[in-house]
């Protein structure tokens, strides 16, 4: 029996009242617009009414209010104060559970947001004498899914997927994993961590042949909405000082990610290049709290430099491929040149021996020059497929990387498979008629050889120019290629596979 | 109408002496006196090494008090990146105060002596606000090449360096990527392709910078001038056994080296006068490890630090100079004070010392950072019977301030010429 109480209503949110009906029993919502006079008769405090109204109810009864509350976030919209309601509801009414039992546990290693109803989640569960027959993620408004027969199962208790939730959740903290065996249930505590790029680039190692198939059904999916989540980011010009040419011969597109200090250095290259005067140079900052402080470093640099610059950012966070697309965009030039803000010209006159190249064949629709390290040595003359001898996998790396910049072979110029970002200019045309960067890849090399196939679809080459040198300095905090590496190889193979294994052949 | 010259160094000798300042603030005082250029003197103040800071509301340059053709400038020492050379952030240091004071002086040739907290962009400034104006910097060590205080000098042996490259620098500093150090020398020579001519004192200092990528023929060698010391050279008589050594006291200039070989002389070490400075300045171990050979080193008189003006007379009272350092130096004035004063000297077998110093001919040589090589120069020194007297007679004669402003001034005018001779053309 029930005790009798005279608590009869709560306020969920501002929004929302909670009622228990005196004939049922049941506990409803009814908006605060058509509260009925007298609905908030024995009005009480969230947790008190809860408490009172659902003692008795066997797990599965108070488990179908929490869902019933946790739908109340798609069709009101999760407001502030309708999900700290939630999580109180949650709180009172979920079923708890140990948090380690006799060799049984949980735990999750790593949990992100993908958007704002889908996720992704590592980790582990484990039961020494039965097997785990459910795992569910319980989200800090109450709503519950079930992940154990959809996520990658990796082998000894591990596990790791997407998810989605099917109403809205805005909270970092407070999620919670459960994991059930016959022996029991356990629970975890999980919070969204940050940089989810990092864990899903990382995570394509877990499964190497793909068995599980986690990088097709939860990575790549992942990978691919936060690429589309990218894409819907803007730009906006901040600032165009000096007198740019009028009709600029090339666009100098330049991503800045972290270091803005390198515009200094670049303008200091530039300053002494006379081939600049008919270039028109674009930057774009990748990062919009970092506006700013280009800002005011690009108008103090233009009093001491005098050269014309424009200034644009990304409205949302972004990465180097997003900005060399969005700066492309504001591109004025028939030429088109993607700089990296940590490549410095070796000597003046570069711009001019890629532009005499790209002009002197009308096949071509984009040249990459000879990159070197700081050192002197080759980072890169162009881009190579190659076939792993060990493990038969194709992967793109750099051409002639670590030999003397003065080898034979790199002072060749020659047909490209493929080029980097660092430093490539393109017939602007093709490039848009090509449908420009695909954005998805995480990696600059894979972007540049996807663009090479598709202008060679176009019937368009790429070349390699040994007269044009520039170092390419990767140590000053760039992202370390190893990370995104694997899961663009596995993009890159997804799209291309069938042509390259004929290229290679 | 008089020519105007800008000189503008890192630091005023009225602040802090130092080598370089106390050279440049000379010359500038000689130009004035004793020549037909107008000279102005801009040297870079404020806090760490002046208490005080910019007087005025509104500007960063104001006339040192009480000289009618001196300047102070002041950046904010907080902003300045030693790896770089340059202000971080205030930029407008040079796009508005030193442009408005370029502006307003109108100078026909400006002359850096050092950029060291200045910052190698202001002659990016002067060279974009007065674009006809010739340019000059001297080199008084190797700092647009070497991180380590322009010593050249490896930072985990102090053994010399005889090439700077972005990966040798990363090894001295392995918290700094050598891409860092590909940037600063990009970074540094593009500021200095903006010089017109370069001053070096010695041909030490020419080579290496020539060896950086500077066109030789932009390098003028010219020793520094000296202004006459009074005349306390006297000859002093027999034993000629008292040793001298002069200037900083810090981890380059070779003082533990000295007072190792002391020690390894034992009862023969003959007598050490130390008028060393800034040894207060220098890092806590290496403090601790002066100080504990000085206690351990018997005949050691601490003479204290020596004003410039009285090198002469203090260095009356020695029989030899002693310059045992372990960097390459460009070309130390103690050298010309012990000239000046007619004392041999006993140096380091490397760079501008071995270049100033002719081993048998004016001094001995001892191989460098070696404190058995010193202890057998100076057993040498003080038994060998008439050699203080025969190398007191090779000593040449001290290049004179007046001497060297001619050169100077020589530069000045030929560098306008071919600049009028451009305009014309």
């Amino acid at each position: 029996m029930r005790p009798p109480t005279d608590s009869r209503a709560a306020w969920l949110c501002e929004e929302v009242l909670l009622v228990r009906e005196r004939d049922t029993d049941r506990i409803v919502p009814v908006p605060a617009s058509s509260a009925r006079a007298g609905a908030e008769e024995g009005l009480t405090d969230l947790a008190t009414f809860l408490r009172e109204g659902a003692a008795g109810w066997d797990a599965g009864t108070r488990t179908r209010l929490l869902d019933h509350l946790a739908s109340l976030g798609a069709s009101l919209g999760l407001s502030p104060g309708l999900g700290e309601g939630l999580r109180q509801a949650r709180e009172v009414l979920r079923e708890r559970h140990p948090l380690a039992g006799p060799g049984r546990g949980v735990a999750v290693k790593r949990l992100h947001r993908i958007d704002e109803r889908s996720f992704y989640a590592r980790g582990r569960c484990w039961d020494r004498q039965a097997p785990i027959v459910a795992l569910a993620a319980v989200t800090p408004e109450g709503e519950r899914v079930e992940l154990w027969d959809s996520v990658s199962q990796l082998g000894e208790g591990a596990f790791a997927g997407r998810f989605e939730t099917a109403f809205p959740t805005c909270a970092s903290e407070g999620w919670v994993f459960e994991a059930r065996s016959e022996g029991g249930s356990v629970e975890a505590p999980a919070a969204v961590m940050p940089d989810p790029l990092r864990t899903l680039f990382a995570d394509v190692a877990l499964d190497p042949t793909g068995v599980t198939g986690l990088c097709e059904g939860h990575l790549h999916p992942a990978l691919s909405r936060l690429a589309e989540l990218r894409r819907g980011t803007g730009i906006e010009e901040l600032f165009a000082v000096g007198d740019a040419p009028r009709a600029p011969a090339v666009s100098i597109v330049v991503p800045l990610l972290r270091r803005v200090d390198l515009i200094e250095h670049q303008l200091a290259q530039f300053a002494v290049d006379p081939e600049l005067a008919d270039c028109e140079l674009v930057y774009v900052v990748a990062e919009p709290d970092q506006a700013e402080p280009a800002r005011e470093l690009a108008t103090e640099l233009y009093g001491l430099y005098g050269l014309p610059l424009r200034l644009a950012a990304l409205t949302g966070p972004g990465d180097l491929p997003l900005a060399c697309e969005r700066g492309a965009a504001l591109a004025r030039a028939p030429r088109l040149l993607f700089l990296g803000s940590d490549v410095l010209p070796d000597r003046p006159g570069w711009v001019g021996a890629l532009a005499a190249a790209l002009d002197a064949d009308p096949v071509l629709a984009a040249v990459a020059p000879k990159l070197l390290f700081a050192d002197g040595a080759i980072d890169q003359a162009g881009l190579e497929w190659e076939q792993a001898a060990a493990s038969g996998e194709r992967r793109l790396r750099a051409r002639l990387r670590g030999m003397r910049r003065e080898l034979a072979a790199a002072e060749e110029a020659r047909e490209l498979e493929a080029a980097s970002l660092a430093c490539l200019l393109l017939d602007a045309a093709a490039y848009e008629a090509a449908g420009g960067l695909r954005g998805d890849y995480g990696l600059a090399g894979y972007e540049g050889s996807d663009l090479a196939r598709r202008l060679a679809a176009a019937g368009r080459g790429l070349a390699y120019v040994p007269t044009a040198e520039l170092f390419r300095l990767e140590g000053l905090g760039a992202e370390p290629e190893r990370l995104a590496e694997p899961y663009a190889r596995w993009l890159h193979g997804r799209r291309w596979a069938g042509e390259l294994a004929e290229a290679i052949a | 109408m008089a020519k105007r010259v800008l000189q503008v160094c890192h630091n005023h000798p009225r602040v802090r002496p130092g080598g370089a300042e106390v050279y440049a603030h000379e010359l500038h005082r000689h130009l004035r006196r004793d020549s037909e250029w107008e000279p102005t003197f801009l040297a870079r103040s404020g806090p760490p090494h002046s208490p005080a800071g910019a007087p005025h509301e509104g500007t960063r340059i104001s006339p040192v008090e009480g000289v009618a053709d001196e300047y102070m400038l002041y950046p904010e020492d907080h902003d300045f990146d030693w790896m770089f050379g340059t202000m971080r952030r205030r930029k407008d240091l040079y796009t508005e105060d030193l442009r408005r004071f370029l502006l307003a002086l109108r100078p026909d040739v400006v002359h850096f002596q050092h950029t060291l907290f200045v910052g190698y962009d202001a002659i990016r400034e002067v060279r974009r606000t007065l674009p006809g104006v010739p340019i000059l910097y001297t080199l008084h060590e190797f700092l647009p090449i070497c991180h380590n205080k322009g010593q050249m000098v490896r930072t985990f042996d102090r053994s010399l360096c005889e090439e700077a490259s972005p990966r040798r620098c990363a090894e001295c500093f392995p918290g700094i990527a050598a891409d860092e150090f590909l940037l600063r020398q990009r970074f540094i020579r593009a500021q200095l392709d903006l010089v017109d001519l370069f001053i070096a004192p010695s041909a030490t200092v020419r080579e290496r910078f020539a060896e950086w990528g500077i066109p030789r023929e932009r390098i003028l060698l010219e020793d520094y001038g000296r202004v006459p010391a009074p005349p306390a050279a006297t000859a002093r008589p027999a034993p000629h056994d008292v040793l001298g050594i002069f200037g900083q006291v810090n981890p380059y200039k070779g003082v533990d080296v000295l007072l190792r070989a002391l020690q390894a002389l034992g009862p023969e070490a003959p007598p050490l006068r130390l008028h060393g400075a800034n040894l207060d300045l220098q890092e806590h171990s290496f403090r601790n490890e002066i100080c504990a050979l000085l206690a351990s080193t018997p005949n050691v008189t601490d003479a204290g630090a020596y004003p410039p003006e009285r090198a002469g007379e203090m260095m009356a009272a020695v029989d030899w100079v002693v310059v045992p350092s372990i960097w390459w130096e460009n070309s130390p004035l103690v050298i010309q004070e012990a000239f000046a004063a007619g004392r041999p000297v006993i140096c380091s077998d490397v760079g501008g010392m071995a270049e100033k110093v002719h081993d048998g001919a004016n001094g001995l040589h001892f191989r460098v950072g070696d404190p058995e090589s010193l202890a057998a120069a100076i057993r040498r020194a003080t038994t060998a019977p008439g050699l203080w007297g025969r190398l007191r007679e090779g000593i040449p004669p001290v290049h004179s301030m007046a001497e060297h402003a001619t050169a100077i001034t020589a530069a000045y005018e030929s560098l306008l010429a071919s600049r009028a001779a451009e305009a014309v053309a």
